[in-house]
């Protein structure tokens, strides 16, 4: 309290508080430093994050909260001759100015940044932590020049009181600076943590900024823990030297508290007119988009329905209302831009509830005709910006979209949001097993015995010695984790022990780095760097905010999804392929009723398509028997974790098949759930199930959707939770329908699909199936251009296409070209880029000089395209010289290759003879799998099964096998699954020559074999036949041991994703 | 043949075995050091052979084919007792003989009286089976081929010798094994027969060489090795001495055999060690480094008087060992501008003399620490060189001159709590007593918390006469008097 006792004179602000946003520099978080300030009594605190804005938008989400103002600023360091120099916005416009000062500074670091930026609005602190030499001279020069630039009432000196020696001089010395230049002084702790024991973690921050351990850190370290958040009546005792440090500290925090992050001056771009470059205004948007949806109705429908007419209608009203035509005009000019390039993009998400997005061309779904809710996606009660996601065809294509946005916005304009990377279990060991001094053998440990398979039931069987790195939530399982980290080596009487477990919790979840989001960008007419600042990416080209996608959504700033879709990808290559062979698809007109499809998805013939491939939708398909096209969208829906662990698949698959009654939890959701067999399937479904029982209104119901997908914490959804409880109290609902109503909403909140997308992605998923019907060879011939992507490595999809008659020939200099090309229908040439080692260059010089002439032998081969050494060895070893003259074998092209062609004008190449045996076929194989990743020849499975002479059961035959005959069955394991919602089984896809077998492996079975399993490449499993609903044989595996298979293959599995 | 080589299998695993003795049967395997999940298998015995394990495979993978197998931390102490119990065991059977790996010996039996090679290799592998360690015998006209034939298992011919192992080996360079794989040699013999030019202009002359060793066409001479214990001399007193003029008296003596022995070798002394034996039963060895090796019997004699003197015997000695460690001569010529000392030996005895008056580990150049613990320095030992030790840049945290108690007086101080510090007012005992004028402070310090953590928090004060102090609380009640400002 003040001396006076008048609590008014006490200090209650703090201006210098930086969180862990600062990355390495200060270790809370910036909502428990505005929580704590709140507690302490502050009004309120200023955040001024280590060159940027980084924790700005959540300190102010919290301030709100809480009742106290959030101030931004920023500190700079090595700026302008400053060590550090900390800035605060008082104004809009000086937020504006500094937001593009740290994008300039990020983007293009100048000498003198001051000279060249307006400064207007911003006030700096000259602080004992400014300079690196603080004597009277630097001080005086360096106050000067913040004065000149700043302007003399924009800046303030800081005093702090830590406790150090010589401190006391340091502060006389910048009150004397300020009493000669009247410059105000003010008194802060400049806390860098919220509480005296999160020191620890600043010790730990600063060993890993240093790439010191604690040990060699010394003075690097603080000398005491005194950075941390003080009650304002303990720096007022601290203080009491310097009265005026309090009121000039209030003052300043009074003229800063003006602007607040609310007003960021952020503004959606308006369309510009691509003829005349102008921004068009909102009624001239309104107008251009009716005048686009015109022509898109006109395109989309021969004859449309009266319903048709009033939802467009009523959407096109509801959009000019909310004045959301820019945005559609925007999305639609991107996706037109797409189209221009002959990029393939869809719409997904909830956009395809929309006609207008239907007519515009950003979505390829019908809603009317689906029968999909406009609301979920728009409607007058909403407050947010709609949402809409497009997918392009990932790599280059999608690149070339975002280049667009990019250069139309330029500059500065658009950047991509960020994605905070926090630490993870594993990482967050590492680092702090690394600083206490462990060597990096006891962290490997650690990640092995965290490693996949994760699955950890507790509940049913406790298994001590694995934890669920997922799941993993440190109160609830310390004791655990004790045990992983004796196990790791470090036992727990180590004096270091329980160091390392604190700091482990401590930095669990703290913010690491800043990456890029996978597709969000933001974008603006005037800057976006006066919104937020802008970062370079490590990707070439691009730029970053400083937000995440969850900041940019509490702060209003619009985001646009461009996602990259590596099945669009393929089809893309699948469909130029189909035309230049004179094949021309549109896949907007193939039949969505083709019976050779739906034929496909009935028997599970679904490897390499989109979406059904996976081991999970290949058993459920023969159950489902899929028949029309809304029947794909259930199927894309329904094996999902939120269906699969709300126990919502067997119900929808008993109903379906006329084993189980259908009934619908309340008769008022018949209308509702009537499509899906009474389960609550979609999330809308589920948004109108709480409209109809608890009476939500669309605001509410939209709350309740941003609850189920809000990943950041639990709060939302239990507070929407308990008020539908009240609401179906209220209306006296019955218990168990309240139960059933709830467990549908959690189930949801896990992963729930909106019918809209599903819907989309069945329009992918059933394009890839008819593809795989209709064009096999450009199907496998697309996809194999476009690994990595899906389930199945390059091998099984050659395996899969020769059983559909597709044949592959092998890589040859001769023939093949860069990717994988198309021959006749039947047959495919591997191409250049499916070799491991292969530059790039060499690549292009090969067939260059192919365009010339024919290779008339090695030696031309080699003096035109001048592969070295390594590359000749590849080219050789993968079979690629075969076709060249005198080139009898690999083996052959391996000796002759070996020797670089003669200089000797009259020397002649000598005859060669044959010097090396030709490859065992084995061999062969093995250098195909190793160079190529993928055999055009034989199946291992094959080549094995000629050397013995036992009688196995093979893939094909299981079909033919009975019901619980006991068998052996051996193969190439190309898939292992564990997920969470299997209770601790795993599913093993087992491959051979005739196709794949399905094992089930029991939990108690998968412990015994646990490392058989997850280190073995080729396996041989006893066990009995089950052959379970949709005439599926799966084995049920009592055994297993690694197969005998000669030579070492380098095989690709896709194992516990 | 000329020669035999002797090679002891896996030595590094075998030797563990051994040392345990774990029956033959039991699958076992070393693993890579430091990592055992995420180790790999250095080398498996023949039982885990049988389960299809390799050396390489990764530490789950081979409990995957064997949940029974051993697995074994590599233990250098086991190696080296294994590899000197096969020294002595290869020095028993020839006097010449190189080292060529520390799992191969190469023996020259041209000296050697046989009657048929069959019969000395009968009796040399039954006279190891006191080393319980698994043996392969192999002979050859030349060094280089008895010594590829000692890695083929059951004594087969060279030439079987596969590619693989002799990889896995590093015994001989093999630049290009993953090329060799790719062409399908398996063994010695392939690469034999090889046309030897081709060979040479693919691949170079390493392999060239290789290809010359598989036809006999190469020769070398041994590296031949001379034991150690011939700088080692034992001597006995009858009856035991109480003083220490007898041993230097004996040690003049043995000194000059010893470096006349190293003369011969082309050797100087690094080190000298010399175990004492009393009639109590009590022992005391000492090792008494050089500073600069020497082969002057003087400078020697020197070093162990210098020592004896400070050395106090608990009873009378009966025996002493002593040895000189080798090590290559120095040579160097004294620069103009070099700062190196004329005779390091006689620096080196010097300290030795100090350090026998101030104690033990109290002699050296003291170098502050980086730390903000401000009462803490570190000796570090004085080098001929007089290097000083690199010690961190520390400003000086106050201006005027301070005299530090060492150690620090701990005192009684009249103190009172405000807030979470305690304020000191008067010191009521220690050499300066009184009431506290003017103090300045807490300067609270902490540090090391993750290990043996400390606290204090120092405090500048003014008594009464003008006599400034500093103090350090340490919590939670004791106050030091830790210097005295100038």
């Amino acid at each position: 309290m003040a001396p006076d006792g008048n609590l008014r004179l006490i200090q209650n602000v703090e201006l210098l508080a930086k969180s862990n946003f600062s990355f390495l520099r200060g270790a809370s978080p910036p909502e428990e430093l505005v929580n704590r300030a709140a507690k302490l009594g502050h009004q309120s605190i200023a955040l001024v994050d280590h060159m940027g804005f980084y924790g700005s938008a959540r300190a102010h989400a919290e301030a709100q909260k809480v009742g106290i103002k959030a101030i931004s600023g920023a500190t700079l360091e090595s700026v302008s001759g400053f060590h550090q120099l900390t800035i605060l916005n008082k104004s809009q416009t000086g937020y504006q100015n500094l937001s593009r000062l740290l994008t300039s500074l990020h983007c293009q670091p100048a000498v003198d940044v001051f000279k060249h930026h307006d400064l207007t609005g911003t006030h700096a602190i000259l602080s004992p932590e400014s300079l690196l030499k603080l004597t009277k001279a630097n001080l005086l020069s360096a106050a000067n020049h913040l004065l000149r630039h700043f302007g003399p009432g924009n800046v303030s000196i800081a005093l702090f009181r830590h406790f150090r020696r010589g401190e006391e001089r340091i502060n006389q010395l910048l009150f004397d600076l300020g009493d000669f230049l009247n410059i105000p002084v003010i008194a802060s702790n400049s806390p860098t943590y919220s509480q005296s024991s999160d020191r620890l973690l600043s010790d730990a921050f600063t060993c890993l900024r240093e790439h010191k351990t604690l040990d060699d850190a010394g003075r690097l370290l603080e000398q005491n823990g005194e950075r941390f958040l003080k009650a304002p009546e303990v720096i007022h005792n601290l203080f009491t030297g310097y009265p005026r440090a309090f009121h000039n500290a209030l003052a300043l925090s009074q003229e800063c508290s003006e602007f607040s992050l609310e007003n960021l001056g952020y503004r959606f771009p308006s369309y510009r007119d691509s003829g005349t470059g102008k921004l068009l205004t909102d009624r001239e948007q309104c107008e251009y988009l009716r005048k686009i949806v015109k022509n898109g109705f006109k395109k989309r429908f021969c004859n449309f329905s009266k319903k048709h007419y009033q939802q467009i209608d009523n959407e096109l009203l509801t959009i000019e209302k909310l004045g959301f035509s820019g945005y559609f005009l925007i999305v639609w000019d991107l996706v037109r831009f797409a189209r221009s390039q002959g990029i393939l993009c869809q719409g997904r998400g909830s956009a395809a509830n929309s006609l207008v997005c239907y007519a515009i061309g950003v979505t390829s779904v019908d809603p009317v005709e689906s029968g999909l809710l406009f609301e979920r996606f728009l409607s007058e009660n909403r407050q947010s910006w709609p949402d809409i996601d497009i997918d392009f065809p990932s790599g280059e294509r999608r690149e070339s979209v975002i280049q667009y946005v990019y250069q139309k916005y330029a500059p500065r304009g658009a950047a991509m949001t960020a994605n905070v990377i926090t630490y993870k279990p594993r990482s967050a060991f590492r680092e702090m097993s690394k600083i206490l001094g462990f060597p990096e053998s006891i962290a490997n440990r650690f990640t092995d015995l965290c490693a996949s398979p994760k699955v950890h039931d507790a509940s049913r069987d406790p298994i001590s010695d694995e934890v669920s790195m997922d799941n993993y939530y440190p109160g609830d399982k310390v004791m655990e984790l004790a045990g992983t980290i004796e196990k790791s080596g470090i036992p727990s009487s180590h004096p270091r022990f329980k160091p390392l477990l604190q700091l482990y919790h401590a930095v669990l979840h703290c913010p690491r780095h800043l990456s890029q989001h996978s597709g969000g960008m933001v974008f603006c007419d005037d800057g976006l760097d006066h919104v937020v600042p802008l970062q370079p990416a490590t990707m070439k080209n691009r730029t970053v905010i400083q937000w995440d996608k969850d900041d940019c959504e509490d702060l209003g700033i619009v985001k646009v999804d461009l996602l990259g879709l590596g099945m669009l990808a393929a089809m893309e290559d699948a469909l130029r392929i189909c035309e230049r062979r004179g094949r021309p698809v549109n896949l907007a007109k193939i039949p969505k009723d083709d019976p050779a499809t739906y034929d496909l998805l009935c028997r599970a013939d679904t490897v390499g398509t989109f979406q059904v491939e996976s081991r999970a939708q290949m058993a459920t398909l023969p159950i489902m028997q899929p028949r029309k096209f809304y029947d794909l969208a259930v199927e894309v829906a329904i094996i999902r974790p939120g269906p699969i662990v709300g126990d919502l698949v067997h119900p929808y698959l008993n109903r379906r098949t006329g084993r189980e009654d259908i009934e619908y939890i309340h008769p008022d959701f018949e209308p509702i759930l009537k499509r899906t067999l009474g389960v609550p399937l979609f999330q809308e479904q589920v948004l109108r199930m709480a409209m109809v029982i608890a009476g939500f209104s669309g605001v509410e119901a939209d709350f309740l959707r941003k609850a189920m997908s809000f990943k950041r914490s639990d709060e939302r959804m239990n507070a929407i939770v308990n008020k539908l409880k009240t609401r179906m109290n209220e209306r006296q609902v019955a218990p168990e329908v309240q139960q059933r109503v709830i467990e549908s909403i959690g189930s949801f909140a896990l992963y729930g699909f909106p019918e809209s997308h599903a819907i989309s992605f069945a329009l992918i998923a059933y394009a890839s199936c008819w593809l795989k019907v209709h064009r096999p060879a450009e199907f496998y011939c697309g996809l194999i251009n476009n690994q990595p992507m899906g389930f199945y490595s390059v091998n099984t999809l050659l395996q899969d296409a020769k059983r559909h008659g597709i044949r592959t020939k092998p890589i040859s200099v001769k023939h093949s070209m860069i990717s994988t090309e198309v021959i006749d229908d039947k047959t495919l040439r591997l191409g250049f880029h499916r070799l491991k080692g292969l530059r790039q260059k060499t690549i292009e010089r090969l067939i260059e000089e192919r365009s010339f002439s024919v290779f008339a032998s090695l030696d031309d081969f080699l003096r035109r395209v001048r592969p070295n050494i390594k590359e000749r060895r590849i080219l050789a070893a993968a079979g690629a010289l075969n076709d060249l003259p005198e080139i009898k074998h690999r083996r052959d092209a391996l000796w002759q290759a070996e020797q670089l062609p003669l200089n000797d004008l009259f020397a002649t190449w000598p005859a060669q003879e044959q010097v090396l045996e030709m490859m065992s076929a084995t061999e062969r194989l093995q250098a195909d799998l190793a160079l190529v990743g993928a055999t055009t020849g034989p199946h291992p499975m094959r080549l094995w099964r000629k050397q013995q002479n036992v009688e196995l059961a093979t893939s094909a035959s299981l079909f033919k096998t009975p019901h619980g005959k006991r068998l052996i069955i051996a193969g190439l394991v190309i898939c292992r699954q564990r997920p969470g919602t299997a209770k601790g089984h795993c599913f093993i896809s087992l491959e051979d020559e005739f196709g794949i077998a399905n094992l089930f492996i029991p939990r108690k079975t998968f412990h015994q074999f646990k490392l058989i399993i997850t280190s073995e490449s080729f396996l041989l499993a006893q066990g009995r036949l089950q052959i379970t609903e949709g005439q599926q044989p799966t084995v049920y595996v009592t055994s297993l041991k690694p197969l005998n298979i000669s030579g070492e293959f380098t095989t690709v599995s896709h194992d516990f994703h | 043949m000329n020669y035999a080589a002797l090679h002891f299998r896996d030595l590094a695993l075998s030797s563990l075995l051994a040392r345990d003795g774990t029956p033959p049967d039991q699958p076992a395997a070393l693993l890579s050091s430091g990592e055992r999940e995420r180790s790999h298998l250095i080398a498996v015995n023949q039982a885990a052979h049988k389960f299809e394990i390799q050396p390489g495979f990764r530490t789950t993978r081979g409990l995957a084919r064997c949940p029974n197998l051993l697995l074994l931390d590599p233990d250098f102490t086991a190696e080296n007792s294994a590899r000197s119990e096969t020294l002595a065991f290869v020095d028993s059977l020839v006097p010449d003989f190189e080292i060529t790996t520390p799992e191969t010996y190469l023996l020259d039996l041209s000296t050697l009286l046989m009657t048929s090679e069959t019969d000395w290799i009968t009796q040399t592998l039954s006279a190891s089976s006191h080393l319980a360690l698994p043996l392969q015998i192999g002979l050859g006209k030349t060094p280089d081929l008895a010594h590829l034939a000692s890695l083929c298992p059951n004594q087969a011919e060279p030439l079987t010798l596969k590619l693989a192992n002799l990889a896995l080996a590093k015994t001989f360079p093999l630049p290009h094994a993953p090329v060799l794989q790719l062409w399908g040699l398996q063994t010695l013999a392939d690469l034999a027969e090889l046309p030897r030019q081709g060979l040479a202009e693919r691949l170079g002359k390493e392999l060239a060489q290789l290809h010359d060793i598989a036809h006999g066409k190469h020769h070398r001479l041994l590296k031949l090795y001379r034991a150690q214990d011939h700088y080692r001399i034992t001597h006995q007193f009858e009856p035991p001495v109480a003083n220490h003029e007898p041993l230097l008296f004996m040690a003049k003596r043995l000194l000059q055999t010893l470096c006349n022995r190293l003369h011969h070798h082309q050797r100087a002394a690094a080190e000298i060690r010399l175990s004492l034996s009393f009639d109590n039963g009590a022992a005391n060895t000492r090792k008494l480094i050089l500073s600069d090796p020497t082969l002057s019997p003087d400078t020697l004699l020197r070093t162990l008087h210098t020592h004896l003197e400070t050395f106090k015997a608990p009873a009378p000695m009966d025996e002493f060992h002593l040895e000189l460690i080798p090590t290559l001569p120095r040579h160097a010529q004294h620069q103009l501008f070099s700062r190196s000392l004329k005779d390091p030996n006689k620096f080196a005895d010097t300290l030795r003399r100090l350090s026998g008056i101030v104690g033990p580990n109290r002699l050296g150049i003291p170098h502050q620490l980086d730390t903000h613990r401000s009462d803490v320095i570190a000796l570090s030992p004085v080098t001929p060189d007089f290097k000083t030790p690199l010690t961190p840049d520390i400003p000086p945290i106050n201006y005027l001159p301070l005299k530090r108690q060492r150690p620090p007086i701990p005192i009684n101080v009249a103190s009172e709590k405000r807030g979470r510090h305690y304020y000191p007012l008067a010191l009521l005992t220690g050499p300066y007593q009184g009431q506290v004028h003017k103090a300045r402070g807490p300067f609270p310090l902490s540090g090391s918390w993750w290990e043996n953590g400390w606290q204090q928090a120092q405090w500048d004060i003014e008594l009464r006469n003008s006599l400034l102090l500093q103090l350090a609380f340490l919590p939670p009640n004791k106050w030091h008097l830790t210097g005295i400002y100038a």
